[in-house]
C-alpha cells in the first residue's frame, strides 16, 4: 500500500471530523457523500445500499439516476452521465452500513481516480463503516431508550387507572412518534357487528376524519388480516398490495403494518401504523416496537375491563356491607352513618332529627312456634310495611334480630315524631301473613329527638331506652325519650342485677298481709308478698322490683321462693297454733310461672313441704295473664285446680277480659282492684261497679276480696255493697311471719274476747 | 456618468442589460436615479441592486421600485460598489435586465434555521427557469453568519451539478457588524436571496484569486467551525501575527487587525490548489482567528500573499474564463463579485484600474458588482465558496 501523502492524511482527518458531527445515520451518509465529493472534486457521489440509493449528491433532487448508479455500483459501468456536467469517470469503493454491504460511488468529470486517491477512499470508507456501526449501536440504544420511556409512561397511566381513552391515545401517539410514521390508529371490534372494526384512537389523521368514521372490515386489508389471522401483517409497497383498501390508497399510504391487540387473550382489535414515505420498510426492530405498543394497549384494555368488573363487584360488596341481606333495608352501620350525616347537616332551621327504635314484641315466640322461616318472612313483611309508613327521605333500617329503626331526618319536633311512631304502630294492626296463618304481632317503639351535641350512637341509644320503657309499659306502644330515662335505665339494669343476686342468695323476704272478714274483722287468710331490702336503697317497692323480676325472668325463681316460703311459713304457723282456725295463703303467680311447665310440680311440692292442705292455697293470677295464650293457660289452670288449690283473679276490673273468661276459667276468687276501693266513697259509679262485681261473683259462686282498704269509710261502703272480705292498711300492713304470728295471736285473742 | 445603452453590442434584441449608478446623498433619490438609468424605458425582468449600507435601505428601495414597481429585485449591502464607470463607496448600483430571451425567478430565506436549509429553500426557484437551455443561480448571502459553504451544499443538494452557482456575501464597509439583503421590497439580515436566471444564450462564470502560498504549511491542530484555535499547537492568533510580521496595532485593535488580515488570508490545501480563507477577525481573549467558512481541524494551512500584479492577473484570468464560456457570443454585461481583500491589495487607485480592466474584457458591455466578504462560484466539483477571489458572471 502506498503511503498516504500529507494531503490524503489531511483529507481523511477532515472527512472524519466533519462526518462525525452528524448523529443520525441518514445525516452521516449524506455528509459522507458530500465530503467525499468535495475532497476529490467529484461532481457527483452516491451510496448504494441493498439495491437502492441511500444518499446521493450532484443530481437534481427529484431526478436521481438510480439505475445508472446501481449499474456503476455493480461495476457494470465505469462512466456515469451527470446532467450539467456530462460523462464522468466513476470510482466505486465498498462500504459496510450496519452489517449490510454497500458501495460508495464517485463520479468526476475531470479525470479518473489515481491509486493514491483510491487508497484514501478506502481508508475513508473503512472509518465510515466503523462510525456507522457505532452510530447504529448508539441510536438503537437511544431508540430503545425512547421506546422504553414511552412504554413506561403508558404503564404509569395504566397503573394509576387513568381513563382508558387517555391510555389508548398515548399508545397511538407513542407508536407514530417512535416509528416516525405519519399515522397510527387503534381499531377495536365493533360490539354490535363482530365483522366490523372501528377506530378508538387515532394519531396523525386529518381532523376531517373523526375517529367514528374510520372503519375497517375483519379480513380486509392489512388491518383486517391482522385481526382475522391474529398476527402482524406488514405491507411495504402498498400500491402493489392486492388487498389494498381504497381509502388508504387515496390518502397516499405507501406502507403499513398492523398487529393484533388482545383482551384476556382474545383478539379484540389491531394497532396500525401507515407511512406516506415511499420505500418505507419496517425493520425487525420496528416490528417489535409496534408489537410492544400493541401489547400495552392489550394490557390497558384488559386492566380496564378488570377494573370495571371489580367496581361492579365492589359496588355489590359495598351494597352488601350497608344493607341487611334478608329485608334489603339499610343495616345498622348505614343507619348510623345516615344519622350521623343528618346530625351534621341540619337541613333546615326548625327541622329536627329523630330516631324511632322499633322492636317486635315477643318475636321469639313466633320463631319458636312457627319456625325461623316464618320468622324471617314476618321480618320481611314488617320491613315492607315500615318502609311504606315513613316519609320519603326517612330511612328504615333493620338493626338486627327483630329490631328496626327509622330515621326521621326532617321532623318538626317531638309531636311530629310521635305521629310517625303512631303510624309505625298502625302498621302492626293488621295481621301479617306468615306461616300460612294470620300472625298478629305488636311492636314497642322508642322515640328520641336529637338535641345539639348528641352523637348518632347516643340518639339511637336514647330511642332504644325509650323502646325499653315501652316494653315495660305493656308493649305495643310508643314512648318518647326524656332526659334521665337512660340513667334510670342504667339504674334499672343495676337494680335488676342486684335483684338477681338477692334472689340467688335468697335475700328476698316474704311478708304476709292479713285478709280479713269485713264483718267480724277476723283474719281468714294472708297474702304472701315479696319484700326486698336493698343493702343501699332500702326497701324497694314491689311495684318496681316485681315488674323488673318479670321482665328479667327472675320472677320464676322469685315466685318459687315466695311460694315455698309462704307454704312453709304458714304450715309452720299452723302447726304451732293448731287450735287457730286454718288460714288460707295467697301467693301471686306470674305469667312466666304459669307458662313454665314446672309450676304444677312446684305447687305440689310446696304444699307437701309446708304440709298444707291444697285447699288452703290460693294462687293469684292477674287478668292480663289469663288473656295470653288462652288455651295453654286454661290447660295449666285446670292442672292446678286438679291439685286442689284455689285460683284468684287479681286486680280484677283493671284488665280487658270479657266476662266469658270468668265462665271459662276455673277461678274461685276475685280480688277487686285497689283503684276501685279507694274511689268507692268518692264516686257513685264505682260503688255501683263494685256492687255489680260482687253480685256477679256471687252469681258465679266466687268469693270477692277488696284490695287496698285503707279508710274506715271505705270499709263501711264496702260492707254496704255486700263485700265480705278485704285486705289493706286499714287492717294490717304486710309483715314478716314473726310479726304475723304476734298479730294473729292478738287478733284471735280479741276475737275470742268479743261478745 | 453615461448610462450604458443596450443596443451597443447585443446581437439579439430579445435580451437586454443596463447598469445605473448614483452617489446622490439622499437614498430615495439615489435609488430612483440609478434605477432610472438602468431601466430607461424598458420593461425589466430582474433588478440587481448593490448599495452602500449608509443609505436607509427602505428609502433606497422605495426610490428604485418607483421606477419598476412590480419587477423582481434582489440585492445587498456592500463593502464598496462596482459600476462600469468605476468603483464607488456610499453609492448604489442597479443592474436591470429584460427581454424575451431571459426567464427569471427569485427567492429568499432566512438563515436562522441554518444556512444549509436556506440554500435548500432558495434553490427551488431554479426549477422555474428550466425552460431555458442555460441557467445559473445567483446567490447573495449574509457573510457574517456561519459556514457559508453550507449554503452552497444546500443548493447543490437540490439542483445538483446541473445549475452553476454564482454570487457573493454582502458587506458592511468592513464594520463586520451586520449586512443587508434585499428581495423585492423586503430588507433582511442573516438571509439568503437568490435569482434564478435562465437564458437562451450561454452564461459564463470565471473564478480566479491571485494569491499564492508562502512559507511552510501549518497544521490546524485545533479548530471549531469557522474559528481557528491553534496552529501547530500554539494559539492561532499569535502564530499568525508573528509569522506575518504584523504591525503592533493589529495585535490589539480589531479595526487594525481587520485591515491587516484583509490582505493576509489563509490557504487550505485542496486536491487541486488551495482554498483561500479570509481571516475576518480575531478574538484577542482566546487568541483565535475567525474566518468566514469552516476550517477543518487536522488540515494543513499556509499563509497566502498577493500583490497588485497577481491580483490583476487574476482579474484577467477570471474575465477571460467567463467570456470563454460564452462560446463566441458577445457579452451583454458582467456581474463582478470581488473580494474586499483584493481591494485591500490594490488600493483605491488599483481598483479603478481593475474595474477598467473588467470593462475592457466586457468590450464595452455594462458591469455591475460589489466588493464582497466572500464569493460564490460553483462550476466544477462541489466546492463553491471562495475567498480573496474574483468571480465574474458573463451574460450574453
Amino acid at each position: 500500500m502506498e503511503s498516504a501523502s500529507p494531503w490524503s492524511a489531511q483529507q481523511l482527518t477532515e472527512f472524519l471530523a466533519s462526518v462525525s458531527r452528524d448523529t443520525d445515520e441518514v445525516g452521516v451518509l449524506r455528509g459522507a457523500v458530500e465530503r467525499a465529493s468535495e475532497a476529490f472534486e467529484a461532481e457527483a457521489a452516491a451510496i448504494v445500499l441493498q439495491g437502492s440509493v441511500a444518499a446521493s449528491i450532484g443530481f437534481p433532487v427529484d431526478r436521481t439516476p438510480t439505475q445508472s448508479l446501481l449499474a456503476a455500483a455493480g461495476r457494470l459501468e465505469d462512466t456515469l452521465e451527470v446532467p450539467g456536467v456530462g460523462t464522468c469517470f466513476v470510482q466505486t469503493v465498498p462500504l459496510e452500513v450496519g452489517g449490510d454491504d454497500a458501495t460508495l460511488v464517485l463520479a468526476r468529470s475531470e479525470s479518473a481516480f489515481s491509486r493514491e486517491e483510491v487508497s484514501l477512499l478506502r481508508a475513508m470508507t473503512r472509518a465510515l463503516s466503523l462510525m456507522l456501526d457505532n452510530l447504529r449501536a448508539l441510536s438503537s440504544l437511544r431508540e430503545r431508550q425512547e421506546v422504553m420511556e414511552r412504554l413506561s409512561e403508558i404503564e404509569h397511566l395504566i397503573s394509576r387507572r387513568a381513563p382508558l381513552q387517555e391510555v389508548l391515545d398515548a399508545v397511538t401517539k407513542g407508536t407514530a412518534e417512535v416509528l416516525g410514521d405519519d399515522i397510527a390508529v387503534l381499531y377495536f371490534l365493533d360490539e354490535a357487528d363482530g365483522a366490523a372494526l372501528r377506530a378508538t384512537s387515532t394519531f396523525g389523521v386529518s381532523p376531517r376524519f373523526p375517529p367514528d368514521q374510520i372503519r375497517g372490515q375483519v379480513g380486509r386489508g392489512a388491518l383486517g388480516r391482522s385481526v382475522a389471522e391474529d398476527r402482524l401483517v406488514a405491507v411495504e409497497d402498498y400500491a402493489e398490495f392486492p388487498d389494498a383498501v381504497g381509502v388508504a390508497i387515496k390518502s397516499g399510504v405507501q406502507a403499513t403494518i398492523a398487529t393484533p391487540v388482545h383482551e384476556h387473550g382474545q383478539v379484540i382489535g389491531s394497532l396500525v401504523v401507515a407511512s406516506r414515505v415511499p420505500h418505507r420498510s419496517y425493520s425487525a426492530a420496528e416490528r417489535e416496537v409496534l408489537q410492544s405498543f400493541a401489547e400495552h394497549a392489550s394490557l390497558a384494555v384488559t386492566d380496564a375491563r378488570t377494573v370495571e368488573a371489580l367496581h361492579e363487584a365492589v359496588g355489590d360488596a359495598l351494597h352488601k356491607a350497608l344493607h341487611d341481606p334478608l329485608t334489603g333495608l339499610s343495616n345498622r352501620a348505614r343507619f348510623l352513618d345516615r344519622l350521623d350525616h343528618a346530625l351534621t347537616i341540619r337541613h333546615r332551621p326548625g327541622m329536627e332529627v329523630a330516631a324511632l327504635y322499633v322492636d317486635i314484641d315477643d318475636f321469639k315466640l313466633v320463631n319458636d312456634r312457627f319456625g325461623h322461616a316464618a320468622g324471617d318472612r314476618l321480618l320481611v313483611e314488617v320491613a315492607e310495611r315500615l318502609a311504606g309508613a315513613v316519609r320519603r327521605g326517612d330511612t328504615v333500617a333493620r338493626l338486627g334480630g327483630d329490631e328496626f329503626a327509622v330515621l326521621l331526618e326532617q321532623t318538626s319536633g317531638q309531636a311530629d315524631a310521635q305521629q310517625s311512631a303512631a303510624r309505625v304502630l298502625d302498621t302492626f294492626v293488621h295481621p301479617f301473613v306468615a306461616a300460612h296463618t294470620d300472625l298478629s304481632v305488636s311492636a314497642s317503639v322508642g322515640i328520641a329527638v336529637a338535641i345539639p351535641g348528641d352523637s348518632p350512637d347516643e340518639v339511637l341509644r336514647n330511642a332504644d331506652v325509650a323502646m325499653y320503657r315501652a316494653k315495660g309499659a305493656g308493649k305495643g306502644c310508643a314512648v318518647t325519650f326524656e332526659a334521665g330515662m337512660y340513667e334510670s335505665l342504667l339504674d334499672k339494669i343495676e337494680l335488676e342485677a342486684d335483684l338477681r343476686r338477692a334472689v340467688d342468695s335468697e335475700d328476698i323476704e316474704v311478708y304476709f298481709q292479713p285478709i280479713v272478714d269485713l264483718e267480724s274483722e277476723r283474719v281468714v287468710g294472708v297474702e304472701a308478698l315479696a319484700r326486698w331490702h336493698h343493702p343501699t336503697r332500702g326497701l324497694v317497692p314491689p311495684a318496681i322490683f316485681i315488674p323488673l323480676a318479670e321482665e328479667s325472668g327472675v320472677i320464676t325463681k322469685l315466685g318459687r321462693q315466695v311460694l315455698f316460703r309462704a307454704c312453709s311459713s304458714m304450715g309452720e304457723l299452723h302447726r304451732r297454733h293448731p287450735d287457730d282456725p286454718p288460714l288460707s295463703v295467697s301467693v301471686n303467680v306470674s305469667a312466666r310461672q304459669l307458662q313454665g311447665s314446672g309450676l304444677v310440680e312446684e305447687v305440689s311440692r310446696a304444699l307437701a313441704a309446708g304440709g298444707l292442705e291444697p285447699g288452703s292455697l290460693v294462687l293469684e293470677i292477674t287478668e292480663s295473664v289469663l288473656m295470653q295464650d288462652t288455651e295453654g293457660t286454661l290447660a295449666r289452670l285446670a292442672e292446678l285446680k286438679g291439685l286442689g288449690v284455689r285460683l284468684a283473679l287479681d286486680d280484677f276490673g283493671t284488665g280487658y277480659s270479657s266476662l266469658s273468661y270468668l265462665r271459662r276459667f276455673p277461678v274461685d276468687l276475685l280480688k277487686i282492684d285497689q283503684s276501685f276501693v279507694s274511689a268507692v266513697c268518692a264516686r257513685d259509679e264505682v260503688r255501683l261497679i263494685i256492687e255489680a262485681i260482687i253480685t256477679l261473683a256471687d252469681a258465679l259462686g266466687l268469693q270477692s276480696v277488696a284490695e287496698g282498704v285503707e279508710e274506715l269509710d271505705e270499709l263501711a261502703a264496702l260492707r254496704d255493697v255486700g263485700c265480705r272480705l278485704g285486705q289493706g292498711f286499714h287492717f294490717a300492713k304486710p309483715m314478716p311471719i314473726e310479726a304475723l304470728e304476734r298479730f294473729l295471736t292478738r287478733s284471735f285473742a280479741r276475737s275470742h274476747s268479743a261478745p | 456618468m453615461p448610462s450604458d445603452m443596450a443596443d451597443l453590442t447585443t446581437p439579439s434584441l430579445t435580451r437586454w442589460l443596463r447598469v445605473g449608478h448614483s452617489g446622490a446623498s439622499e437614498a430615495r433619490r439615489a435609488g430612483g436615479e440609478a434605477a432610472g438609468q438602468a431601466i430607461e424605458d424598458g420593461e425589466p425582468k430582474l433588478l440587481v441592486v448593490f448599495s452602500t449600507d449608509s443609505y436607509d435601505p427602505h428609502e433606497l428601495l422605495a426610490g428604485i421600485r418607483s421606477k419598476a414597481p412590480g419587477t423582481p429585485l434582489i440585492g445587498c449591502s456592500t463593502a464598496g460598489e462596482i459600476a462600469t464607470s468605476g468603483p464607488g463607496d456610499t453609492s448604489v448600483v442597479v443592474m436591470a435586465m429584460g427581454g424575451e430571451g431571459f426567464s427569471v425567478a427569485t427567492a429568499d430565506k432566512s438563515a436562522s434555521e441554518g444556512l444549509r436549509e436556506a440554500g435548500i429553500a432558495v434553490a427551488a426557484c431554479a426549477q422555474e427557469v428550466r425552460d431555458r437551455p442555460h441557467r445559473i443561480l445567483l446567490l447573495l448571502t449574509d457573510g457574517l453568519a456561519g459556514d457559508q459553504q453550507e449554503v452552497v451544499r444546500g443548493v447543490y443538494s437540490v439542483v445538483g451539478a446541473e445549475v452553476p452557482l454564482v454570487g457573493g456575501c454582502a458587506g458592511d464597509d468592513l464594520k463586520m457588524e451586520s449586512t443587508l439583503q434585499f428581495h423585492d421590497d423586503q430588507v433582511m439580515s442573516n438571509a439568503v436571496v437568490a435569482a434564478a436566471l435562465g437564458s437562451d444564450a450561454p452564461l459564463g462564470i470565471g473564478v480566479r484569486h491571485g494569491w499564492r502560498r508562502v512559507g511552510s504549511p501549518m497544521l490546524v491542530s485545533a479548530s471549531d467551525g469557522n474559528r481557528v484555535l491553534t496552529l501547530d499547537d500554539e494559539p492561532a492568533l499569535d502564530v499568525y501575527l508573528r509569522g506575518l510580521c504584523a504591525p503592533a496595532e493589529a495585535a490589539s485593535d480589531p479595526a487594525a487587525f481587520t485591515r491587516f488580515a484583509l490582505t493576509h488570508p489563509l490557504g487550505l490545501q485542496r486536491r487541486s490548489g488551495e482554498e483561500v480563507r479570509f481571516v475576518a477577525g480575531a478574538d484577542f481573549q482566546d487568541r483565535s482567528l475567525t474566518c468566514v467558512a469552516h476550517v477543518p481541524q487536522g488540515g494543513l494551512t499556509w499563509f497566502m500573499e498577493g500583490d497588485s500584479e497577481s491580483v490583476m492577473a487574476a482579474t484577467d484570468g477570471a474575465c477571460a474564463e467567463a467570456v470563454d464560456q460564452l462560446a463566441g457570443a458577445t457579452p451583454l454585461g458582467f456581474l463582478a463579485f470581488d473580494c474586499i481583500a483584493r481591494r485591500g491589495v490594490l488600493g483605491d487607485m488599483g481598483i479603478k484600474q481593475e474595474v477598467a480592466r473588467i470593462s475592457g474584457h466586457a468590450a464595452g458591455a455594462p458591469v455591475a458588482g460589489f466588493y464582497t466578504y466572500g464569493e460564490i462560484a460553483r462550476t466544477r466539483g462541489t466546492g463553491g465558496f471562495h475567498n480573496q477571489t474574483l468571480v465574474v458572471l458573463a451574460m450574453a
